[in-house]
């Protein structure tokens, strides 16, 4: 009898328009599995999840060799809309993967699409509504939910045609600490449930004591882990399991430069009361806290773009401010031309781009970079400004271990010449780069501490309460 | 010629809601000259939105592009209450001119692309200015009732047809014809970068 | 008296229609019939206030008319003005679709009208989209002043390029993303696509349009006689 509900064997894809590709993929998952997909950026990790999803070949062009089979039918003999009646995906970016603005139009959207009487919607819905507690989040305005109520909708939407295998691509990059570990909870259910999971992300944090296979990719190859232990014993480098177990040593704090930015008693609708803040030149302060504690608002009154209702921000000249997507803020024709923007010297230009090994990329357009490359195009702004105060939201947000690694580097090396602000729900990357801890809680700063071994364990104490609260 | 896949489908929509924003910008900025501004709306909305034509001409570059975002404004503006026949059918007839001018082939001239959005913009601006004039001319009575002549009336009419018919034509053609070489030079760096990097 | 409701597919039919007829007969027959009817229809539905504000713009409209009619050397005045009288009843109606209807119940007007699934599919995208590029505008240009390069009349072509070509660029790369989002979604499907919004005709939407075309024959016995 056919267990394996999906199974691969001797998979190869190879894109039209560059030499990478997929080999020799083999491996089956049965059903009721756990699996987790992960490798770095160009590993070969997101071509075998678009052959999963169906994505290859019918939307991206190459050439596809070997097997696949899901329930012991071919990927082959399924045509799209055939194929994803039987596997539900949901994707990363909360941006692209909604079509409507209502919760209750985008989970009857598939069923639309699929010619569902009215009727059918109804009970199919009632059914969803149950089954994922989401008795709250009928008939909203998308856009006002938070993080963790638009994973749970574009989750519960994946299973709207009853899809008993779920894709997820990179869950993690758009939920905050708690949300991800809320949502490694709601797999190990799904799971109980009948469920077959494939994760394919670079953290897994969440997933501990989850998992019950690991696909690992590396340069286009795959290997097999049959258990979480086996893995871990693998000494891939890749990002921890345990992240509270990693042991980073602690940067050298330096409180005798400048300060950079003051704020004093600022207050500012429901979302900030009463903050008091003194940013210095060669620190580098982490703003911690779940969603809606006001770190954004926070920067936002360093960049002026609101006016507190009471209190003085004082602050020399606007902060450089590199947001978490990069394609809002650049602007430029060529690598070359967006730095040019920042300041026009060309000495200087070239050194931040050899810096950042980015001079191959100079005459690129910034729109055809990597994610990773317009991360570090951004880095190297900050670099080239005359700014006094440098923030970041969320750097490290999709960033496979190296890249997290590269970031924190860079990060560490603008504090010789400003101060700088990250906002980070990235533990890790926070033991890398932190000097300071700021953790903002419902518009208040509730703690505010030098990050070193004896205050270590207040910082891990913040993330444990933070995954309580959601 | 190539046709449209459901990717290009999909990348004319969103520039489509790109191009509906600004085609609201430039219906307020053309209210300052009344009513004349509102038959040269289009024309206004062209000059802006030529760079959005000259992008998806190079972008997707497939024939029934223009039909298709034009299709695509239609329907908005029909399930918005602003949808009415005659400007329907200049709109789309226009927009598949405009793809047979320009979609047929991958890399069209500038000058193409410039009389294919000015047959565009000129669909959408006869919708309003047809029915328009029809209206004028069942108003003439009322006027003629009020002591003017009728050969008075009948050159009145043709001044204000003329204004808002002739003129009108003529001026949304050429902001739309210029908008298009807006576009292209702005976007002109921006697409140079290939021949750069191959150097 | 107890409000009716009426189908989003029967208030866009009547506004499709209507200015069309301009063409067809008296226009002044027309203006007057369209101002009653749509003053009926919010009485019918209970739209008082609007109803309110309906008149109001309507009557300064027709005040301005009457006055530059009525003084000689201006009277080419009321040619311009007449012409934006004539669509104020359809505005009205168009203002009652808007505030009324979300956008899930408008677009199931698509399908009541048998539009083709993939341009259904494709207004669905655009419809989302608007609000949320208008959103991304103002990222953009807070982003533009934290750059220092923010918007400047003095500079309109350079501002203009900066303000549009990322979101451009970014509308390119968004096709991908949701293109896939939409095919795991099934919006290639072959099966007829249904809508959950939308409703069967009742009598009242029966009646409503029925009495908007009688009242148009009308139109068209009075230019007869």
């Amino acid at each position: 009898m056919e267990t394996n509900v999906i199974k691969a064997d001797d998979l190869c894809f190879c894109y039209d328009q560059s030499s990478e590709g997929i080999n020799d993929i083999n491996f089956a998952i049965d059903k009721g599995e756990i699996v987790l997909l992960t490798g770095n950026s160009g590993s070969g990790k997101s071509t075998l999840l678009k052959c999963l999803n169906g994505l290859i070949p019918s939307v991206t062009e190459g050439e596809i060799k070997g097997m696949l089979s899901i329930e012991g039918e071919k990927y082959s003999d399924l045509k799209m809309h055939q194929l994803n009646q039987l596997i539900g995906s949901v994707f990363q970016n909360p941006r692209s993967q909604f079509f409507t603005d209502n919760t209750t139009a985008e989970l009857v959207f598939p069923m639309e699409n699929y010619g569902y009487t009215i009727d059918e919607m109804k009970k199919r819905l009632e059914s969803l509504k149950r089954a994922f507690g989401l008795d709250g989040l009928i008939d909203r305005n998308i856009f006002t939910l938070s993080s963790g109520e638009r994973q749970l909708i574009a989750l519960a939407s994946a299973v709207t045609m009853k899809q008993k295998v779920l894709l997820f691509d990179e869950p993690s990059a758009n939920l905050d600490y708690g949300n991800a570990m809320k949502l490694g909870r709601i797999l190990k259910r799904l799971k109980e449930n009948g469920y077959t999971v494939i994760v394919a992300d670079h953290r897994f944090y969440y997933l501990s004591n989850t998992i019950d296979k690991v696909l690992f990719m590396e340069n286009g190859l795959l290997k097999v882990c049959n258990s979480e232990d086996e893995f871990k014993k693998g000494n891939y480098n890749t990002r921890s399991f345990d992240i509270f177990s990693i042991d980073i040593p602690f940067p050298i704090n330096d409180t005798s430069g400048k300060n950079v930015a003051r704020i004093e008693e600022v207050y500012y609708k429901d979302i900030l009361k009463g903050i008091n803040l003194t940013l210095r030149k060669g620190e580098i302060t982490v703003l911690i806290g779940n969603n809606g504690a006001g770190k954004t608002t926070l920067a936002k009154t360093l960049c002026q773009s609101i006016k507190p209702d009471k209190g003085k921000v004082d602050i020399n000249g606007l902060p450089f401010f590199i947001m978490q997507d990069p394609d809002y803020q650049l602007f430029g024709t060529s690598v070359q031309n967006e730095l040019e923007l920042v300041k026009n010297d060309q000495g200087a230009i070239d050194n931040v781009l050899s810096y950042l090994g980015l001079s191959k990329y100079r005459y690129k357009h910034p729109f055809d970079l990597s994610g990773g490359q317009k991360q570090r195009l951004q880095i190297a702004m900050a670099m080239l400004c005359d700014r006094e105060l440098i923030i970041f939201d969320e750097p490290t947000s999709g960033l496979d271990v190296y890249s997290m690694l590269s970031v924190s580097e860079q990060v560490k090396k603008l504090r010789e010449k400003a101060g700088v602000l990250v906002i980070s729900h990235d533990y890790e990357f926070i033991r890398h780069v932190a000097n300071r801890i700021i953790y903002l809680n419902n518009g208040v700063i509730e703690k505010d501490f030098i990050l070193d071994r004896t205050t270590l364990s207040e910082l891990n104490n913040i993330f444990i309460k933070m995954q309580e609260e959601e | 010629m190539k046709i449209l896949k459901i990717k290009d489908v999909v990348m004319v929509a969103l520039l489509t809601a790109l191009y509906f924003i600004i085609y609201n910008i430039a219906g307020m900025l053309a209210m300052v000259f009344g009513a004349f501004g509102h038959a040269i709306s289009p024309g206004i909305c062209g000059l802006f939105c030529g760079i959005i034509m000259y992008f998806v001409s190079r972008k997707v570059g497939k024939f029934l592009q223009f039909t298709l975002m034009q299709a695509i404004i239609i329907l908005l503006f029909t399930i918005m209450g602003a949808g009415y026949i005659p400007w329907v059918i200049t709109s789309i007839v226009a927009a598949v001119i405009a793809d047979i001018i320009a979609s047929r082939e991958a890399n069209p001239p500038v000058w193409k692309l410039g009389v294919a959005s000015g047959v565009f913009h000129v669909g959408q601006a006869l919708g309003s200015i047809i029915p328009a004039m029809f209206f004028m001319e069942s108003y003439k009575e009322d006027w003629i009732a009020r002591g003017q002549t009728a050969e008075q009336m009948d050159a009145w009419v043709e001044a204000a047809s003329g204004a808002l018919g002739v003129i009108a034509i003529v001026v949304v053609f050429v902001l739309a014809f210029a908008g298009i070489y807006v576009g292209y030079a702005l976007l002109k760096n921006h697409f140079a970068k290939k021949e750069l990097q191959a150097a | 008296m107890k409000s009716i409701k009426i189908n989003p597919i029967v208030i866009i039919l009547i506004n499709v229609i209507a200015p069309t007829m301009y063409i067809f007969m008296s226009g002044k027959y027309l203006q007057i019939y369209l101002f009653t009817f749509a003053a009926a229809l919010f009485v019918l539905m209970g739209r008082f206030k609007r109803l309110a504000g309906y008149l109001i713009v309507y009557g300064v409209m027709m005040g301005i008319y009457y006055i530059t009619l009525n003084i000689k050397g201006i009277q080419f005045i009321g040619l311009f003005i007449i012409v934006i009288i004539q669509s104020v009843p359809c505005i009205a109606l168009a203002s009652i679709l808007i505030s009324k209807y979300n956008s899930a119940q408008l677009l199931s007007a698509l399908e009541t009208m048998r539009v083709p699934r993939v341009l259904v599919v494709a207004v669905t995208i655009t419809l989302k989209y608007i609000p949320t590029f208008r959103r991304e505008f103002s990222y953009i240009t807070e982003s533009m002043r934290l750059r220092g390069i923010g918007f400047t009349w003095k500079k309109p072509i350079k501002s203009f390029q900066y303000f549009i070509i990322p979101q451009l660029f970014r509308c390119a790369a968004l096709a991908e993303e949701v293109t896939a989002a939409g095919l795991v979604k099934g919006i290639d499907a072959p099966m007829r696509r249904t809508s959950y919004y939308e409703e069967k005709a009742t009598f009242a939407d029966v009646a409503v349009f029925a009495l908007f075309l009688t009242g148009l024959a009308g139109g068209f016995v009075w230019k007869l006689m």
